[in-house]
């Protein structure tokens, strides 16, 4: 071997960029174990000049919170999940949105997030932007005014960098009594909004929870289907629940929640006839609308005590999008949880640093650096 | 179809050495241990750092050294540029070529890799870099320590409180 002239590890003379070229054609799960392989490792995957290249995972939770009690002002901030070295957001917020007094993160998909954004006015009609932004990339795009924004139950978006560079934003239309009557859908694509008229059926209502899976935005119906609708508002999809799924529970809006994990949607609820155990069901089969049982909670152990459980006790935030592992926080607690419901493990995360009054959305971030061309910048 | 091996500087296939007829148009290369490998033109111009060079105009007549390319290594970097060159379009041919390519010590991928880089050959790169990828994507973190000779500077607590951090990675 002429190999008398090399050290005798060839891998110790490859270069930082030649290992992250390596590193950027591994699935996430990998990368982020062989952050555990030395400090230099651990320094060149997190270095921010690489994450462009690099799958990123679960980082943390953006939310909405109020400073000041005094003067109801709401800006973005974020909970990171990551290790201290970690800086997965370098501006939690959003500092360069400029114009406007007040921020609330609404959805966050795939990296990209939408906000109500009030603007800086001197009158005193409340004047806000729906905006979308890459945290990441700090680009920011303010979405033409939809011209109907009395009759939005919920706005929602939709983004899949896998299959376009092109986001759409839902906004679910209701009529008074709070009945689904159609969608209006903005295409980042094509720079306007479409409107389509409800395909779901009569005397739909919905939860505000959606999940944003396989082209489609899901959401829960309060007579206890999944409801679905595509971007172009063309496709409307009824996926029933199954007996069991505690369907009569799903009044308490803490207990029915959908979210989804490694490609596949996943629906909790407390069962019926008792709320000391949360159940979990993962939609195996997209196409047939099969759901298979999968997991059963001890809501005391999520609580760490036995005792009287209702669903209001805890609320679920997130499940997370590689693993089994759903997030969660204690009413009046200032704690997020983690639950790994492979190994039934309760772990405390990180402190949330502020104590909040009611509910405050916590919506999950996945990084997303990667810019394209510039015509089709991921924002 | 030009071919070069690694003990000579042999030009076969097609005989004459023809400066005027484009397609058999050579250029000599020279490893860092002073070998001359005779390829053609086209299938130097796969290195886009050989292709720069010589659209500068700064390849003369005695060829191009490569400082950076030990011999062994030069030569399969040839191979494979012969290969892709020859008949782009046998998608299925190339496909097992490449298979066969890469069945190599993880010590050879790596000085492919570190050729490759230096020499900008992209579709060799991502062949390599992809199988080196796919061979460690399951490896535990010991292993890949081992693999690329890296000495864990963690200490115990340090090492816990990562994996703790990164717990679902380890499922």
């Amino acid at each position: 071997m002429d190999r008398s002239d090399k050290s005798c590890n060839p891998a110790a003379d490859l270069t930082d960029d030649l290992v992250v070229e390596i590193l950027s054609r591994l699935p996430v799960k990998s990368v982020c174990r062989f952050k555990c392989v030395s400090w230099h490792w651990r320094g060149l995957i997190t270095h921010r000049d690489h994450r462009k290249k690099l799958p990123q995972s679960l980082s943390g939770f953006f939310r909405g919170i109020t400073p000041r009690l005094g003067d109801m002002l709401t800006v973005s901030d974020f909970v990171s999940i990551s290790g201290a070295e970690e800086q997965p957001v370098s501006d939690p917020s959003l500092s360069f949105l400029i114009g406007y007094t007040t921020i609330v993160p609404k959805d966050c998909c795939n990296g990209l997030l939408f906000l109500h954004c009030r603007k800086v006015s001197p009158s005193p009609k409340y004047e806000f932007d729906y905006v979308v932004c890459n945290p990441a990339t700090e680009k920011w795009l303010i979405l033409p005014s939809s011209d109907r924004k009395t009759q939005v139950y919920v706005s929602r978006l939709g983004f899949d960098p896998a299959v376009s560079s092109h986001f759409h934003l839902f906004s679910m239309l209701e009529d008074v009594e709070g009945y689904i009557t159609g969608v209006d859908i903005y295409s980042s694509k094509v720079g306007s909004w479409s409107h389509s008229e409800n395909g779901w059926g009569d005397d739909v209502a919905l939860y505000e929870r959606s999940v944003f899976l396989n082209g489609m935005l899901h959401f829960i119906s309060l007579d206890s289907t999944i409801v679905a609708v595509d971007r172009e508002g063309k496709s409307w999809r009824t996926i029933p629940l199954l007996d069991t799924m505690g369907a009569e529970n799903i009044w308490n809006l803490n207990a029915a929640f959908i979210g989804q994990s490694q490609g596949r949607l996943h629906y909790l609820n407390v069962r019926e006839r008792d709320a000391s155990t949360l159940s979990v069901w993962i939609l195996e089969n997209y196409q047939s609308g099969e759901w298979n049982f999968k997991y059963n909670i001890s809501t005391s152990q999520l609580l760490g005590h036995k005792g009287l459980i209702n669903g209001g006790q805890y609320t679920l935030i997130a499940i997370h999008p590689e693993c089994s592992l759903i997030f969660y926080i204690m009413r009046g607690g200032d704690v997020l949880m983690s639950y790994d419901m492979d190994h039934g493990e309760v772990r405390p995360i990180c402190s949330l640093r502020i104590k909040l009054y009611g509910s405050c959305p916590y919506l999950p971030y996945v990084p997303l650096f990667t810019q394209s061309l510039a015509n089709h910048d991921y924002i | 179809m030009a071919a070069t091996t690694a003990d000579g500087s042999k030009v076969v296939g097609g005989g004459e050495k023809s400066n005027v007829d484009e397609e058999s148009k050579m250029i000599t290369l020279f490893s860092s241990d002073g070998e001359r490998f005779e390829v053609t033109q086209e299938a130097a111009a796969m290195s886009q750092t050989i292709h720069h060079m010589m659209e500068d105009g700064c390849v003369d007549d005695e060829g191009v050294h490569l400082p950076n390319v030990g011999s062994s290594i030069l030569a399969m970097v040839i191979e494979y540029c012969n290969r892709h060159v020859a008949s782009p379009d046998e998608k299925e041919d190339i496909r097992s070529f490449d298979a066969g390519f890469v069945n190599v010590e993880h010590h050879t991928l790596f000085d492919i890799i570190r050729a490759a880089n230096y020499l900008d050959v992209k579709e060799l790169m991502d062949l390599c870099c992809q199988t080196v990828a796919d061979s460690i994507k399951s490896k535990s973190v010991e292993e890949i320590r081992e693999l690329f000779g890296i000495v864990n500077d963690f200490t115990p607590e340090e090492e816990a409180e990562i994996r703790k951090e990164n717990q679902w990675a380890f499922e």
